[in-house]
């Protein structure tokens, strides 16, 4: 695909000067970060228990939060763009509800259902003896509850543009329906679902209200970086600062490693 | 035509009203509500703006450059931090007390009778961070107790931390004895030597336009010493000070 790009000269004035101060709406709060860095005490702060505890946590929760998006949220999305669904607007909008709502909103909804006096939890703690908030396993469930949504969008528009002919064309060489998905679809949606898993990924790596107000704030068990960050904010500004810069900079590199996908120019 | 003269003039006075921020810790949060209107009908053209939060929170706030003309901190630290710090301009004054209690959900289900069950492995125990005052307060109940339970949530302010007991998602939690007034969970009495008091401060805040012998700030202040004041200190269940 060729584009033609015209010389930033003949662009008109005001929507450059409207572009610069986007770009500087994002750089300069970045600097103000980056202008509170302890340098110098940097490696002693990362290495602070409380730090890598917090570090490690979310790493964990924030990947399995995004193995779990996609091993329900690709069905899901397929099911939206491609069967003929009553109520699929109905769906749709209920999966996409977390998108919009306050996470503070959707951990209380888990705290309300899934809590010990909930409508499901103490049933469920009776049976598996499971307690899901103030545990691992409830981070994991908060960061799925608002990092679902970005992958079935992300995914469900890439089943869309997708030319049904292809998976004719399988199908009428005696491809099973599950062989189709599975060696024709899947392949050609690739960059969707690639695009759908890191942005679940990040918005879990992120999560601070939903996580709070359901798991709780342990150090090693519930307290992920954001939540950390948080608690530091009040007490100790360094380290505060020192962990959101450890936010920033995976951030970073998961961008620029996905530069293929959104840095191609 | 003539009424609505009277109406504007009655809702602008001559006087332009003075608005005085006081920023106050969470656990003061009912007290200083009504603090702030009685003390607005004592005035004729004085508003209060209550700015309430964690107290290192505010604290934190008040060094970033916050427009506070008093503090009321929870506790004696985070004022000391700021006074260290030059943000403050009059000498603090020591205007209530409080005491952390143990709160269960109403009905107490898990059958919880003493301090030594924080330890129990089938209890859900949640205290507050130890970086917020009652946090600090519930450590040093622990300390006294000779105790180190494990517990499942340390909860950035007391306000949350009292929500998931009422819900009954904790079994046990330590707050302020305050707190309890106004909630539906009950509290396990704690032996006497086991009493953790805590104190509260109270200053005008250096960068306050509102000070001097007539300022709003130290009015309000002397407002919160006086009987009055600490008659509706007492209401929601804060102590006086103890006199020197």
């Amino acid at each position: 695909m060729t584009r033609q790009l015209r010389s930033i000269k003949s662009a008109p004035p005001v929507l450059v000067a409207a572009a610069a101060l986007a770009v500087a709406f994002f750089v300069v709060p970045l600097l103000g970060l980056l202008w509170r860095v302890p340098w110098t005490d940097l490696p002693e702060i990362l290495g602070r228990p409380v730090v890598r505890d917090a570090l490690v946590l979310s790493l964990l929760s924030s990947l399995a939060a995004a193995a779990l998006s996609t091993i329900l949220g690709v069905p899901l999305a397929w099911l939206l763009a491609r069967v003929e669904l009553r109520g699929r607007s109905l769906i749709r909008a209920i999966v996409t509800l977390p998108m919009v709502l306050p996470p503070v909103v959707g951990g209380a909804a888990l705290l309300f259902a899934f809590g010990r006096r909930g409508l499901v939890g103490g049933g469920l703690e009776d049976v598996t003896g499971l307690l899901l908030p103030f545990s691992t396993a409830g981070v994991v469930m908060a960061n799925t509850f608002v990092a679902l949504p970005f992958l079935v969008v992300t995914v469900e528009g890439g089943f869309r543009n997708l030319d049904p002919r292809f998976e004719a064309a399988a199908a009428s060489l005696g491809a099973s329906p599950l062989e189709v998905f599975r060696r024709v679809t899947l392949p050609m949606i690739r960059p969707s679902i690639v695009a759908g898993i890191v942005l679940a990924w990040a918005r879990a790596l992120g999560e601070f209200g939903a996580t709070i107000t359901f798991a709780g704030n342990l150090q090693g068990r519930t307290q992920t970086l954001p939540l950390a960050v948080f608690v530091a904010l009040e007490s100790d500004r360094d380290e505060a600062v020192a962990m959101s810069l450890v936010l920033v900079v995976i951030s970073v590199a998961v961008l620029v490693g996905l530069r293929d996908r959104w840095w191609r120019t | 035509m003539l009424s609505l003269a009277l109406l504007a003039s009655a809702c602008s006075p001559a006087r332009s009203d003075e608005t005085i921020q006081v920023f106050a810790a969470s656990s003061l949060t009912d007290a200083f509500g009504d603090m702030a209107a009685a003390f607005e009908g004592t005035q004729s053209d004085v508003n209060v703006e209550l700015v309430l939060g964690g107290s290192s929170s505010l604290r934190e706030q008040i060094l970033d450059g916050a427009q506070a003309d008093v503090f009321a901190s929870a506790n004696l630290d985070v004022m000391i931090g700021l006074v260290d710090a030059g943000a403050i301009a009059s000498v603090p004054m020591t205007f209530a007390t409080n005491g952390v209690v143990l709160a269960v959900p109403a009905g107490n289900p898990a059958g919880v009778t003493s301090i030594t069950d924080l330890s129990r492995e089938d209890l859900v125990v949640g205290i507050c961070a130890v970086e917020v005052p009652c946090g600090a307060a519930a450590a040093q109940l622990f300390q006294l107790a000779d105790l180190q339970p494990s517990p499942d949530t340390q909860e950035p302010n007391v306000r949350s931390l009292l929500a998931k007991i009422e819900e009954g998602e904790l079994d046990v939690g330590v707050v302020y004895r305050s707190d309890l007034i106004s909630s539906t969970s009950d509290s396990i009495p704690l032996p006497q030597e086991l009493m953790v008091e805590v104190d509260y401060a109270i200053a005008v805040v250096a960068d306050s336009t509102n000070t001097g012998s007539n300022g709003a700030a130290d009015e309000f202040i002397a407002f919160v010493l006086s009987p009055v004041g600490q008659e509706i200190l007492e209401r929601h269940g804060l102590g006086q000070p103890v006199s020197s």
